[in-house]
């Protein structure tokens, strides 16, 4: 995982992102910190804030807006053992933090990330079965959370953080699943046919075991075997050679032979017609191979009455 | 399908997708030429093959999903012109090699084969099929060789979209409309973007009348309660769709750049192509208007072997080790069926999907080699029998409920290539502007006139802009600032039509300007973000 400049990692385990603004919280475990129904506080939407520019054609000046004026975190699933949070924070909340913390809790406060396991539960903001503070600092826009067990829901409110330690929630997100990193425990079998549901329990047959699918599986991810590298065809980037490793060189080399008759003439190079240009000129390009060539270059008046020809003989020798 | 002898079955399944390129307000614009290569070396080789086969009376099953913004694009009267441009000039560039090469016979003999090719693709284009290559798809499928089957409307990335289920359905409805207008039938099945799919996906798949989908392996591996065939038999989600999952050995065989077929020394070097090659006077007026070297599509040169010093390209050769590569292939199906029959109670099915442009683009011999592969599983074994998904659960109708797990066929089997650090920045204006869109539909329902054709077009900048391709551009480093640029420009659009019908100043000038240049699905209609 790369640091980005507005973008950090954080974990819920033992983590590789930053690790001093990890712990882990069992919800009751911490009493002092009073999480406060987000509903009270949610910030409506503000009037659209971003400039556009004149005219109508998109240009480059025209960027996205930084944000859209309401307070809001949203989580992502991007595999089973991260997640990633990005989140905004509208402009107009210094009141009601104000109103929560007071004026100097406001000003001591922090901005955080509190993220809750909810596994299977409906979550009021208190009942999680752990939840984890993550320092976001002043700038930061998003995060990458490493969760350390897959198969799991997530939530995360976006909040600040008090001199006092207590917590005020801002937005609470939307809730997400990661995925199983393994084959299920569940082996009870159910059997469907289209319109009509049924069960039975047959006698277990040799599917490969969890383990084994598990190191093939991620075997596969190493190969690089996805579907990636057809997906977009033909950028100049991707059609480059890739840059060999030893230095090298290429030296080929190509004939122009060129001249000029009778504009309605026909013209001929070792017996094969070559087109003339409206001013009686010509033009022939050929790649010379080492060895030698014999040239005849023959032109005959349109009544056929007159010719003339030239024989150039060219040898090449590479060594 | 009638059932016989066989022990088991393959479906081979062919995913032929471009992203929406087509930029007429510029004269010659280079990631339009994405489209053409892609029609010269893959999607007309594959459809004369497989009408080839079908004419000599080789009863085949493929099936090939289809995208919309490929449909769209290959239905598109301005991209036809402009191919058939494109060809001519291709014919051109190809007359000047069989001369300049005339020489050097191992190369005078690939300029020549390039120039037959060149000629033959305008002539199946043009004459054949007058320029209508979805029509000539739908020919074969009618013949009974292909099932098509859709895919998300713009291929967006379905397990990212998560915060608008409207968004979601969108992508499966305007997908599923958009193919019964197009093939005057129902798709049977349904290509998820890069095989994403988040659990409850399917319930959007079913309302559609969708039968089934694909996952990567690890999609169905991972289902829970654990499937009993793992992937050589499909799953019901609750919903009742079908989860296929992917084989991962038939994968490895083709895509792997390591040991998969493609990288055999005999086969066609992809990276040696004259426009970089040959002298930059004689090639520019073939490569890139801005006089940047690309690509031509004419290429000499055989992989040879880890080396700079590339052999000339042997035809005869290369056709002889796709036989051969063809024969392996069937030969370790016939193994890995033999032995799946023998321990499941029924019988097998292994799925092998393939991004269609591998065939041909990447990999020239591919067509190919499917045709020998065809031609050898009908006359050389027994074993089993190419099939559809689709066909199989007409046998099958009675499978194991299981909720597959979420997943992609991307690079570590998630999300990680279209969410990380290039490109993570665009969720939070796609999410934003998909409320936007759910949020107009329901506040003007049933409108008419001008605000229609805006909310119209309001939907075609959200799907366009929702396009996987542009993080995974982001991601892989490539053309990035087209990339970026498309996605800010739908998105800054989609913005502009949002405040023009909010404050009902709808600039009806400029709306007609941007119909005209992203013109895809001209029967959409935008009420389909209403609902959840």
């Amino acid at each position: 995982m790369r640091n980005l400049e507005n973008a950090t990692e954080n974990s819920l385990s033992q983590g590789t992102g930053p690790s001093e603004a990890v712990e882990i919280h069992v919800s009751e475990a911490i009493p002092e910190i009073q999480v406060i129904e987000p509903r009270e506080l949610h910030v409506g939407e503000s009037p659209i804030q971003y400039q556009r520019a004149p005219g109508h054609a998109w240009d480059s000046q025209n960027e996205l807006p930084g944000g859209y004026g309401s307070t809001r975190v949203v989580l992502m699933v991007r595999d089973p053992y991260w997640i990633h949070a990005y989140w905004e924070i509208a402009e107009d909340i210094s009141d009601m933090v104000t109103m929560a913390l007071g004026p100097e809790g406001w000003l001591a406060s922090r901005k955080a990330l509190r993220v809750h396991d909810v596994t299977d539960i409906e979550f009021d903001g208190n009942n999680s079965h752990r939840s984890v503070n993550i320092d976001i600092g002043e700038h930061a826009t998003n995060w990458y959370i490493n969760v350390d067990r897959p198969n799991r829901s997530y939530c995360a409110e976006l909040g600040l953080i008090g001199h006092d330690g207590r917590f005020v929630c801002l937005s609470r997100s939307n809730t997400v699943r990661t995925p199983r990193a393994g084959v299920s425990e569940v082996i009870d079998e159910e059997w469907m046919t289209i319109s009509a549901i049924e069960r039975y329990y047959p006698k277990p047959t040799a599917i490969p075991s969890s383990p084994e699918i598990v190191s093939a599986i991620s075997e596969r991810m190493h190969l690089d075997i996805g579907s990636e590298f057809v997906s977009e065809i033909s950028s100049p980037q991707m059609a480059q050679q890739p840059r060999p490793r030893e230095f090298w060189l290429n030296a080929l080399v190509e004939v122009i032979i060129h001249g000029a008759t009778e504009p309605d003439a026909c013209l001929t190079i070792q017996g094969r017609p070559v087109k003339l240009r409206p001013d009686g000129t010509f033009q022939a390009r050929y790649a010379l191979p080492d060895g030698e060539q014999v040239i005849d270059i023959q032109a005959i008046s349109k009544d056929a009455s007159m010719s003339r020809s030239i024989t150039t003989r060219l040898s090449r020798n590479t060594w | 399908m009638n059932m016989g002898n066989e022990r088991g079955y393959l479906a081979i399944v062919l995913h032929a997708h471009l992203p929406y390129v087509r930029h007429p307000e510029h004269s010659d614009f280079f990631e339009e030429t994405w489209l053409y290569e892609a029609i010269t070396e893959t999607y007309i080789p594959l459809i004369k093959t497989f009408k080839r086969l079908a004419d000599e009376g080789i009863r085949f099953r493929i099936t090939m999903s289809l995208t919309p913004p490929l449909a769209c694009m290959l239905q598109d009267g301005l991209l036809k012109e402009r191919y058939l441009r494109h060809i001519e000039r291709l014919i051109e560039l190809a007359e000047r090699e069989t001369e300049r090469t005339r020489w050097l016979p191992e190369f005078h003999r690939n300029a020549q084969m390039y120039l037959e090719k060149f000629h033959e693709a305008r002539r199946i284009f043009r004459d054949e099929y007058q320029c209508d290559l979805v029509a000539a798809l739908a020919e074969l499928q009618d013949r009974g060789c292909l099932e098509i089957i859709t895919s998300c409307a713009t291929h967006g990335y379905l397990p990212l979209m998560e915060t608008s289920r409207e968004a979601v359905r969108a992508q499966v409805k305007i997908a599923v409309d958009y193919h019964r207008r197009t093939f005057h039938r129902n798709s049977q099945g349904f290509w998820l973007a890069e095989c994403g799919f988040n659990p409850g996906d399917d319930e959007y798949l079913k309302q559609e009348g969708i039968r089934y989908f694909i996952l990567d392996a690890h999609g169905v591996l991972f289902a829970s309660p654990q499937p009993k065939y793992g992937v050589f038999a499909p799953v019901y989600c609750k919903s009742g769709v079908a989860a296929f999952g992917r084989d991962m050995e038939s994968s490895k065989q083709v895509w792997s750049a390591r040991e998969g077929y493609p990288g055999d020394y005999d086969y066609r070097e992809f990276y040696r192509d004259i426009g970089y090659d040959l002298d930059y006077d004689y090639i520019k007026p073939y490569i890139h208007p801005g006089g940047t070297r690309v690509s031509t599509g004419i290429k000499y040169y055989r992989i040879t072997g880890k080396t700079h010093d590339k052999q000339p390209y042997d035809r005869e050769r290369a056709l002889r080790k796709a036989a051969i590569h063809a024969g392996n292939f069937m030969f370790n199906r016939e193994k890995q069926i033999e032995y799946l029959a023998s321990v499941m109670d029924r019988k097998p099915i292994v799925v092998a999907p393939y991004d269609a442009e591998l065939f041909g683009h990447w990999w020239f011999e591919g067509p190919r080699w499917l045709d020998y592969l065809i031609r050898k599983v009908t006359y050389d074994q027994n074993v089993f029998k190419l099939i559809t998904p689709g066909d199989y659960l007409n046998t099958y109708q009675r499978n194991q409920v299981s909720t597959p797990s979420l997943s992609s066929w991307g690079y570590k089997g998630y999300n990680e290539v279209w969410l990380e650090g290039s490109n993570d920045w665009i969720y939070r204006h796609l999410h934003k502007a998909a409320e936007r869109m759910s949020e107009l539909a329901k506040a003007y329902p049933s409108s008419d006139g001008l605000r229609r054709r805006a909310l119209n077009q309001a939907a075609r900048e959200l799907l366009l802009a929702q396009s996987s391709d542009w993080a995974f551009i982001m991601k892989t480093g490539t053309v990035v600032p087209y990339a970026v640029r498309r996605t800010k420009e739908h998105l800054w659009r989609f913005t502009k039509l949002y405040e023009d019908i909010r404050r009902e100043s709808i600039d009806e000038g400029w709306l007609s300007d941007i119909e005209y240049r992203n013109n895809i699905f001209p029967e959409i209609d935008y009420n389909v973000y209403a609902k959840a």
